[in-house]
């Protein structure tokens, strides 16, 4: 699930998210709208909601960078290991 | 060939301590297995829902940056040992296993993944690398996660390369039958 900025083994591992708390349903599908379907080959049709707490019960934590959008924050902390490869690491 | 089928209870069932020894008489325990297990219209009847899923990752997953963020294709190969790897895991897992779930990965591998609470989920990526990378939380039994060379040449070799996988899921739902039973 993480993966790193521009594929460069040397970037941080994070999970690109949205702060969803104070927004309208409409308002987090404009966002969609905005920021990922103009970007992928079709347009989003779900996405997943979950409360911060679970990031935080296993030590993860997030960035909560703004960029390019408000609402945007990245989840961060993953494990790394620069001599592990990416597919391994990914279920640590 | 000899084969030994012994009944039991209201059907018929391979012997436990019955081993096939021959390419055919291995080959008619896989059919067995697989029938047994294919429960048509009922939760076990999992395989068919699967064999759909994966052919709708071949369909949205095959191009470069499927997800809008950069993904790399799942490759063909990718999906053929996928579909061999379900296929078997049905074979070989005890009937009333739940079907897992089929997810597509960013880095062009599909994830096999099993949950039953937030303590007890197991799940496996499959590429085309040669091996499988794998992890669980087993409930009381702790964590795991490591990776394993896949060996896919033939249907003998690849079930010697799921057994440690088949223990982890077969772990993963022994404290739900348990509690059904008691």
């Amino acid at each position: 699930m993480p993966r790193r900025k521009d594929k460069n083994k040397n970037a941080r591992l994070e999970t690109s998210v949205c702060r969803s708390q104070s927004l309208s349903d409409t308002q987090v599908w404009e966002i969609c709208a905005a920021h990922f379907d103009l970007f992928a080959p079709t347009p989003a049709i779900g996405r997943g909601v979950g409360p911060a707490s679970v990031v935080f019960d296993v030590d993860l934590g997030f960035d909560a960078d703004g960029k390019p959008y408000p609402e945007h924050a990245n989840i961060i902390g993953w494990y790394d290991s620069i001599d592990t490869p990416d597919d391994e690491l990914k279920h640590y | 060939m000899s084969s030994a089928i012994a009944i039991r209870g209201s059907g018929l069932a391979w012997d436990v301590d019955y081993q096939p020894v021959t390419d055919s008489s291995r080959e008619i325990q896989r059919t067995w297995a697989q029938k047994r297990n294919y429960l048509q219209g009922s939760a076990s009847d999992w395989l068919p829902l699967l064999e759909a899923a994966i052919r709708s990752i071949k369909d949205d997953c095959t191009i470069a940056d499927w997800d809008g963020s950069g993904a790399i294709p799942v490759s063909i190969q990718t999906i053929g040992l996928t579909a061999k790897i379900v296929e078997t895991l049905f074979t070989m897992l005890p009937r009333d296993t739940p079907a897992p779930d089929l997810i597509p990965e960013a880095e062009g591998e599909i994830c096999i993944s099993w949950s039953v609470d937030a303590g007890r989920l197991f799940s496996l990526s499959v590429g085309a690398h040669g091996k499988i990378n794998f992890a669980g939380q087993l409930g009381k039994e702790g964590g795991i996660h490591a990776w394993q060379p896949i060996d896919a040449t033939s249907r003998s070799t690849l079930e010697e390369s799921l057994q440690d996988i088949t223990r982890y899921v077969e772990k993963l739902y022994a404290s739900t039958k348990a509690r059904r039973a008691a």
